[in-house]
């Protein structure tokens, strides 16, 4: 069993605020404190361990969440053990609101759950279990209890990249078809490949933009985010991604967070700091290119270059009126307002990447914005 | 980048399949995991061979009947929603087309790209066309073909990669690989969704069926064999005719794609401009009779009164093959483009005879007479508030 007796990612409470306050969000100074991995541990080798003794010990590893449901908004999901004393990854989910949130191992044991961490930017919570409610001694320090708690757990510092091809095997309880004691379901894919996340969820945007894992399995069912991904050894790849849909489909979107991004969210919760990952709000002052696009009051208004204000970046750039943006800095062009949404995020300084469509012809333009006019 | 030179990497590929489906296919006794470790490599290096000649696709502009994103109402499941699946976007019929981007395959050298007609439903006004290597052209929609929802778009390159396609039908067997690739989530690489064939010669024999998972992120990609080889152009399929019909059984499981056989039939009308439409008869048939399918009114003019079908005759067999009730016909027409010349058999009082109709589009056809009964469907769908305008 590796993650017996690999290092194990220890992790002390110090002086945890107690119980209470489920929805509190651990701020810059509380004292969490996690020593580093004692030791970087050997990758697992090609053991001979086969499929079913490899999700079986996935399985073990994966809690079902039970918390509040509110309308359409299913209050339930899937958590990942991340050590051995009862810290778990899950998504970032109306369901942590409940006052009685309940976590329910592959053993059937009932654990009393609270977020410890959120991070409103990756969308993910960090919980901890905080004793059985069996067995729970209300005399006893939540250090003490959750002393008692010893949990089969992924080793992040464990986990591996995967690359687009590979097996991977979703684990989760899609649908809370798993109940109790029954272990949750295992579903089967390949990484289809690995983009930015741009998502909506509901009709809101969904903030993170980081790279995640596409799956072909479907994880984009109740249940199943926060549930562990796993590759063909076992190895603790990904977690599921709460209900979203991409923007570029307007589909069902069926995704992972990747382990790095798992563990730069772990060292987040560790040294209790706001997710760092944010998009920058800098100081410096927004960006200025000069070009108008037409404003004719069309419902889907087309990115035509109305007019290029003398002595702009753009201007001395090239850009042209009658110029159709087909391109921004990458991004497909589709209509005004994306390309409106795009240029409000860049500041003063930073490059815009154009491709325009002059007649017939395709023309990469590139130009660094300036700070607005006086 | 040419394809050539790609011998050596099959002989690789070979050896991997030998790998995964030969006889003492497993290397490593000791590891139970072997097959699945060569599949996966096996996966990447199809994926790789191919993805030279998958094409990003962009269009601007266009009709779109609602842009926005879904409304917040509770929508009907679709076929392919598991129960309890909850509000996301809107499906069938009313489905949101993305403003992402879709996904083509190379289909000549000479810069003729084939898709899925899914991605210019909404008639865009400018396409886009960037190149795996980056390079970025104007495309040019030549013509669509309604009934295996392809489509044709030229773009002003040479020396282009084409890829190796699977032609023969008896070559594809259910069970075996197919992986489908596309570009509608960006990035540098297709995304690749694993699968097997499911089914052969379905909806009318232009289409095989795959369990990869199929979906706007890949229509119009290519569905392939695990050598890299082109099995089929992924596309939207479902019950209806309507360009959008399938689009609800995305990621389903069940995916359809045309193969070779079928593409190259209308890739040779596309090319030149040509669109292929849905052929029709223009009548209306009794739906409750059964024992053939008897033609209660004719659009006049109209194919089937070209033909010398009358109203009363009893449609028994159509392409030399038995009608038995309406269901039957409207499978059998599905896969039939206008122009196309079907031998159809009929019985007239007692008799029976054989008559050639060549099929038609609606705008062939000239009002149906009205009758005094009700109204009955007619061939091109179960509704009776069509049959003007068929």
């Amino acid at each position: 069993m590796i993650a017996r007796t690999a290092p194990l990612w220890m992790l002390a409470l110090l002086a945890f605020p107690g119980g209470g306050h489920p929805a509190r969000l651990l701020a810059a100074g509380d004292a969490v404190q996690v020593s580093q991995p004692a030791q970087a541990s050997a990758t697992p080798s090609a053991s001979a361990r086969d499929l079913p003794a490899i999700l079986a010990e996935a399985n073990r590893r994966v809690v079902k969440l039970y918390g509040a449901g509110i309308g359409q908004r299913h209050g339930y999901a899937s958590g990942v053990v991340v050590s051995r004393d009862g810290l778990v990854v899950t998504v970032l989910g109306l369901f942590l609101e409940a006052t009685n949130l309940r976590a329910v191992t592959a053993d059937g044991h009932i654990y009393r759950a609270e977020p410890v961490y959120r991070d409103e930017y990756r969308q993910l919570a960090l919980l901890k279990l905080a004793g059985r409610p069996d067995n729970v001694d209300t005399d006893a320090s939540v250090d003490e209890q959750m002393a008692r708690i010893d949990l089969d757990a992924f080793d992040p510092a464990e986990g591996a990249e995967v690359r687009t091809g590979d097996w991977i095997f979703a684990v989760g309880n899609n649908f809370k078809v798993a109940e109790g004691e029954e272990p949750v379901s295992v579903l089967k894919g390949i990484v289809s490949g690995r983009m930015k996340l741009d998502a909506l969820r509901g009709v809101q945007a969904f903030p993170f933009r980081g790279e995640v894992l596409l799956l072909d399995a479907i994880t984009s069912t109740p249940g199943a985010p926060g549930g562990a991904l796993v590759d063909l050894e076992g190895r603790w790849v990904g977690l599921i991604g709460e209900i979203a849909t991409a923007r570029q489909t307007n589909t069902y979107l069926n995704y992972a967070y990747p382990i790095e991004e798992l563990r730069a969210f772990l060292a987040d919760a560790r040294s209790g700091a706001e997710a760092a990952t944010r998009p920058a709000s800098p100081d410096a002052p927004p960006g200025y290119h000069g070009i108008r696009l037409s404003r004719i009051a069309y419902r889907r208004q087309l990115p035509f270059v109305e007019r290029v204000a003398p002595g702009s970046p753009a201007a001395a750039a090239g850009v042209k009126p009658d110029d159709l943006i087909v391109s921004a800095n990458g991004t497909a062009i589709s209509r005004a307002n994306v390309f409106h949404e795009l240029c409000e995020r860049l500041h003063a300084g930073e490059e815009l990447s154009l491709i325009v469509k002059r007649g017939e012809q395709l023309i990469p333009i590139r130009f660094k914005l300036s700070e607005p006019p006086k | 980048m040419g394809v050539g030179g790609l011998k050596g990497m099959v002989a690789a590929l070979l050896m991997c399949a030998g790998v995964v489906f030969g006889q003492a296919a497993v290397p490593d006794n000791s590891d139970p995991l072997s097959i699945q470790r060569a599949q996966q490599e096996v996966f990447r290096r199809a994926a790789r061979r191919v993805a030279p000649c998958v094409v990003t696709i962009e269009t601007i502009g266009g009709t779109q009947p609602v842009d926005e994103p879904a409304p917040r109402q509770t929508l009907p499941s679709g076929p392919g929603d598991p129960p309890g699946r909850p509000p996301g976007p809107e499906r069938g019929p009313g489905f949101i087309i993305a403003d992402g981007p879709t996904t083509g395959l190379i289909w000549s050298a000479d810069g003729l790209i084939l898709t899925s007609a899914f991605n210019f439903v909404r008639d865009p006004s400018v396409i886009t066309v960037i190149l795996p290597d980056g390079r970025r052209f104007v495309g040019e929609l030549l013509a669509r073909d309604e009934v295996r929802r392809l489509a044709m778009v030229k773009i002003g390159a040479t020396g282009l990669p084409v890829p190796e396609w699977v032609r023969e039908a008896d070559a594809l067997r259910v069970g075996q690989w197919a992986l489908a690739l596309g570009r509608g989530f960006g990035g540098e690489d297709p995304s690749v969704s694993a699968g097997i064939i499911s089914g052969l010669n379905r909806k009318g024999g232009v289409a095989v069926q795959t369990d990869a998972k199929l979906s706007p992120a890949n229509f119009g990609g290519p569905l392939i064999d695990i050598q890299g080889r082109v099995l089929g152009i992924c596309v939207p399929m479902g019950l209806g005719n309507d360009a959008l019909a399938g689009v609800e059984w995305y990621d389903s499981g069940i995916g359809f794609a045309i193969p070779f056989w079928q593409a190259g039939k209308s890739a040779e009308s596309l090319a030149v401009g040509h669109n292929l439409r849905r052929g029709l008869l223009g009548v209306q048939v009794d739906p409750r009779f059964k024992g053939g399918v008897r033609i209660r009114n004719l659009a006049e003019p109209s194919p089937a009164s070209r033909a010398g079908l009358v109203a009363g005759d009893v449609i028994l067999s159509f392409d030399g093959k038995p009608v038995r009730e309406f269901a039957d016909l409207q499978r059998l027409m599905s896969a039939r483009v206008a122009g196309e010349k079907v031998a159809v058999r009929v019985r007239r009082e007692q008799r029976e005879m054989d008559l050639t109709v060549v099929l038609g589009v609606p705008e062939d056809m000239g009002p149906m007479p009205a009758l005094e009964a009700e109204t009955g469907p007619t061939e091109s769908g179960p509704d009776p508030s069509r049959a003007q305008d068929d």
